[in-house]
């Protein structure tokens, strides 16, 4: 069977697939909307926004909706959609290890996600403190990047195994990640909203303040890693057992 | 084109696929032999289910399909042998079909300088509008850069699932040629088609799948002669129809005679004695034969005759 030299094209083709679909639209002003927030802090707020409200700003609205809403959307678009339209069969009628197939989706959602909502992080950072702590800034592209990759190989993960991928991950978005980890501490360690910010508090170093969580960074880098690992080992086996019908 | 690799083998063994309590396929047990077979049956007789089990793509619940003694199923690399031409339409819209059928090329390990991208648009035709993205392609065409996808890199064994839909007669005949090119080069095609003339022309054998069974397989003309509880009709053109209706009358292996304006038809339950009796008979009575024609030889009264039972 074909190794990496078949990366390429699935790459190249999952890009195409992702812009060449409308709710690519969609995740971009998803994505963009904690700049507008930000805009209307900026203009709105008179005195000016503090390293602290940038803080809350991430962690409320950034880790809390953003990020895992856009990873839901490109992680579940990258194969699911395929998987809904027939097409991936190209694909998988193919002599490649079909976790080839699965890496280039991921790749390309986790590297979208990254861009989008890291360039989002960035701009926030610099409408609401400039450069005056820029490892805050950095933190927040770090912690987008930790969460963004784990999230879309979850999701990539969940639409090989769920015709219903969007249903399943936004209620796991809003019930787990919104509502049960961010009340409940104890269930922190299974939250990869947690490992983001703990990635990003590590960066920030002092300028973390009330990002830093129960979560020390490494090890929730170190989990980041592991739930991104076992989410890409599940999927390259559901999908290497993968079943395709055609309706007659 | 050429035929290095070895003559394939395809093998499905009291196959049966079943979804909860829904049986798509029952035991079904055949062999595939270099050449074409048309696989024929009744919308959600389980034609598609059969192809994708030989695909790889559907495990069997029962039974095994193998590929050159290799299973299907879980083996991305039989697809080195095996080509498919799923049916459903839907290609990826944003290439264009060199683009698809590059990158079916690359996915198949083939050098890009190599010329197998070209060599397979123009097989089917499409070198003209290579160039153009599939979303504005016509149903046929997209069929054909499917094909084109699917014989990119010479397989062994070609797999079609209602390949002429959407063909303008044209595409169609010219669909048929091909795939009785790869045929006389060694190949082993197997199609599903509801369009039963094509079938009859295209296809050395027939495989007819009626509620998840194989109800018949074959050369579909041994198969219509094996009906034994069921007449042949013939029609005659002869000299004098009433004097060799008048000796076939009293024959006991015709069932039926009708005198219609300038033919005679005869319906007989003996194929091999009717068409053995038959020249004694009309020399005895000085009459001439001038033409004697199966009138329900066609794969649709084979077909029919199977679906009904």
């Amino acid at each position: 069977m074909l190794g990496l030299s078949v990366l390429g094209p699935l790459v190249d083709v999952t890009i195409r697939g992702l812009l060449g679909r409308r709710r690519i639209l969609l995740v971009g002003l998803l994505a963009m909307s904690p700049v507008g927030v930000a805009l209307v802090l900026v203009l709105g707020g008179g005195s000016g926004a503090s390293a602290e409200d940038l803080r809350q700003l991430y962690d409320s609205l950034v880790m809390t909706t953003v990020v895992p809403l856009v990873a839901l959307i490109l992680g579940t678009t990258a194969i699911g959609a395929e998987i809904d339209d027939g097409t991936v069969i190209h694909l998988l009628a193919r002599p490649i290890g079909r976790g080839w197939i699965l890496l280039a989706k991921v790749l390309v959602a986790a590297a979208s996600g990254v861009l989008l909502c890291g360039t989002s992080a960035l701009l926030t950072g610099l409408l609401l403190v400039g450069l005056d702590v820029p490892r805050l800034v950095l933190g927040m592209l770090g912690g987008t990047s930790v969460a963004m990759i784990a999230y879309t190989a979850v999701f990539v993960t969940l639409s090989v195994w769920s015709g219903r991928a969007l249903i399943v991950g936004l209620g796991y978005v809003l019930l787990w990640e919104g509502f049960i980890a961010s009340f409940f501490s104890g269930t922190r360690l299974l939250s990869i909203r947690e490992y983001g910010l703990a990635a990003a508090a590590g960066i920030a170093g002092p300028d973390a303040g009330s990002l830093a969580g129960d979560v020390a960074p490494a090890l929730g880098l170190a989990l980041a890693a592991v739930v991104t690992g076992v989410a890409f080992f599940l999927g390259a086996r559901r999908l290497a057992r993968f079943e395709i019908s055609d309706a007659e | 084109m050429t035929n290095a690799a070895p003559v394939p083998t395809v093998s499905v063994n009291a196959v049966a696929k079943w979804y909860g309590n829904v049986v798509a396929v029952n035991d079904v047990t055949f062999e595939l032999a270099p050449g074409v077979t048309g696989l024929l049956g009744p919308n959600g007789a389980g034609k598609s289910t059969l192809l994708h089990l030989i695909a790889g793509l559907l495990r069997p619940s029962a039974g095994s399909v193998t590929v050159d003694g290799r299973p299907t199923f879980g083996d991305p690399a039989i697809y080195r042998r095996v080509g498919l031409v799923p049916e459903r339409e839907a290609v990826f819209p944003y290439l264009t079909a060199r683009e698809f059928v590059r990158l079916s090329a690359q996915l198949q390990g083939l050098p890009l300088g190599s010329g197998a991208v070209d060599r397979a648009l123009e097989r089917v035709e499409l070198s003209m509008a290579a160039d153009r993205e599939l979303a504005t392609y016509s149903k046929g065409m997209r069929q054909r850069a499917k094909v084109a996808a699917a014989l990119v890199h010479d397989p062994a064994v070609l797999v079609l699932d209602e390949p002429f839909n959407g063909m303008d007669p044209r595409q169609r005949l010219h669909m048929m040629a091909l795939l009785r090119e790869f045929a006389d080069a060694g190949r082993v095609i197997l199609f599903s088609s509801h369009i039963l003339e094509e079938v009859e022309r295209v296809a050395e054998r027939v495989l007819v799948v009626v509620s998840g069974r194989l109800a018949a397989s074959g050369d579909f003309r041994e198969i219509r002669r094996l009906m034994t509880d069921r007449p042949h009709s013939f029609t005659l053109r002869t000299s004098d129809d009433r004097a060799l209706a008048v000796r076939l009358a009293g024959r006991p292996m015709v069932s039926g005679l009708a005198l219609e304006d300038g033919r005679l038809d005869v319906r007989t339950a003996d194929y091999a004695a009717f068409t053995r009796e038959l020249p004694g008979l009309a020399r005895d009575a000085g009459v001439s034969i001038f033409e004697l024609s199966p009138a329900d030889e066609s794969l649709e009264s084979v077909f029919d005759y199977l679906v009904r039972g």
